[in-house]
């Protein structure tokens, strides 16, 4: 006898929503893994982590024309992640996006976004393959090297009542 | 601005290839016809031609012969090898993104994004631009299972973010039937299902898919799909040049998909009166048709 459809329906949208929990932390710590390993190349001087951000939406005229027929306008932002790269330790550093990470509903794939690129990553493995093209990326590689720079420049500021400047 | 505005794609079959002077020469000779070809698309009024396997050199060259103006990415590597060519009277384009996917020993760019605009009046549209890999390896036939589904995301994706005129076209090493195309992509040849499926493309070659003339009397016109592979048995034609539209351009809100419009561009120098593609080229443009059809814009 087959199940009733309501049940059984029910069951797989657990299941799934179980099964996306699994996934997301899967990912979550794919990016964590990924980010302690730049903190170990660049000596400890870059931190780099996964956090919720927000991007403008196109806002493409015929979705104001028919929101203003309905009475109501589309928000124009839309909340999503970024992959965020900064000077570890240092409150005052800056905060530089590396990448728009777009999850779909069931996490995977994953898309990848940064300057000219945009690369869609179906499992674990190719989000470490996606996130390795992000960084082998010369305009990824200047941003790490802006960072690096930065710090370097604090270190030659005097220490007393920088407050701002990278703790040891 | 006209009302209608008319797309093409095209692989030209000028990329590079390894060999010898006579090679050189042949590609050159090559060059001289497709220009002619675009001439003779710009003359039809086609505002902007997607060209696929092609360098920059060579998509400057038709550029500055045609009167066209060109956008790509200017690190285009040769794989990709894809270009556009439009005419700024009719539409602006300029490249956005290369859109690829991370595969498991390698990331492919097998797509490039292009933003469209024709006025400040109308909503712009996204153009994705894809050249996926060919039928001669057995084993891009899982590539562009990946690519197909790869596609499908950032299609998702761009609609969910308002842009929800997005065009995909290009030369899928596929057929409108093909899994990559349908369970991947979400092609289909059901115009009510794309109209209310937000993800599911519209794809308007499944009505190309065999002879486009009805027989009469022998000799047969020959032309059962855009491309000709001449080696194969089971049919020397396929239609793997193709342009999906979302479902926005079903609804006339905005853009409205003119299918009227949708030609395969068999016409000299490229064809001949029986049919028969020049000898030198595999692949004949394929031509679609949008509408401006904006709230209080005038078509």
């Amino acid at each position: 006898m087959s199940e009733d459809p309501v049940k059984a329906a029910f069951r797989k949208g657990v299941e799934a929503s179980r099964r996306a929990d699994t996934l997301r932390a899967e990912a979550e710590r794919t990016i964590r893994e990924f980010g302690d390993k730049i903190s170990e190349a660049s000596g400890n001087t870059i931190t780099v982590s996964l956090d919720e951000t927000w991007i403008e939406k196109s806002n493409r005229l015929v979705s104001q024309a028919v929101a203003g027929l309905t009475g109501s306008l589309a928000p124009d932002k839309k909340k999503t992640h970024a992959i965020f790269a900064e000077i570890q330790g240092w409150r005052a550093s800056p905060r530089i996006n590396l990448c728009i990470v777009t999850f779909a509903r069931d996490v995977f794939p994953i898309e990848l976004q940064w300057e000219t690129e945009a690369l869609v990553c179906s499992d674990r493995n190719e989000l470490e393959m996606g996130l390795v093209a992000l960084i082998e990326d010369p305009r990824t590689g200047r941003k790490f090297r802006e960072l690096m720079a930065k710090r370097e420049a604090s270190k030659e500021l005097p220490s007393a009542g920088n407050e701002g400047s990278p703790q040891p | 601005m006209d009302a209608l505005l008319r797309i093409g794609w095209w692989n030209t079959g000028l990329a590079p290839k390894k060999g010898s002077a006579k090679r050189r020469l042949r590609r050159e000779a090559r060059l001289d016809v497709a220009s002619e070809v675009v001439h003779h698309l710009k003359q039809h009024g086609i505002g902007l031609v997607a060209v696929g396997e092609i360098t920059q050199g060579a998509l400057e060259a038709l550029g500055s012969e045609t009167g066209y103006e060109i956008a790509t990415d200017s690190s285009m590597d040769t794989e990709a090898g894809i270009g556009l060519l439009f005419d700024p009277a009719r539409v602006a384009a300029s490249f956005g993104r290369n859109a690829g996917a991370a595969l498991r020993d390698r990331d492919v760019t097998r797509a490039l994004e292009f933003e469209l605009a024709a006025s400040k009046e109308l909503p712009g549209i996204t153009m994705i631009v894809a050249h996926w890999p060919s039928r001669m390896m057995a084993e891009a036939a899982k590539t562009r299972l990946s690519l197909g589904s790869g596609l499908q995301t950032i299609v998702t994706n761009r609609i969910d973010f308002n842009d929800e005129f997005v065009i995909v076209c290009g030369d899928f090493n596929d057929e409108p039937f093909d899994t990559s195309l349908t369970a991947c992509l979400y092609g289909t040849r059901d115009r009510r299902l794309a109209e209310r499926q937000r993800r599911a493309l519209y794809n308007p070659f499944w009505r190309l898919l065999g002879e486009r003339k009805t027989f009469e009397a022998p000799p047969p016109h020959n032309g059962a799909g855009t491309c000709i592979w001449r080696s194969e048995t089971e049919t020397h034609w396929h239609t793997f040049d193709q342009f999906l539209f979302s479902s926005a351009f079903l609804r006339g809100h905005g853009w409205l998909f003119v299918e009227g419009a949708t030609e395969v561009w068999d016409r000299p120098p490229l064809s001949t009166n029986e049919g028969q593609i020049h000898p030198e080229f595999d692949h004949y443009p394929v031509v679609v048709g949008i509408r401006a059809s904006a709230i209080g814009v005038q078509s």
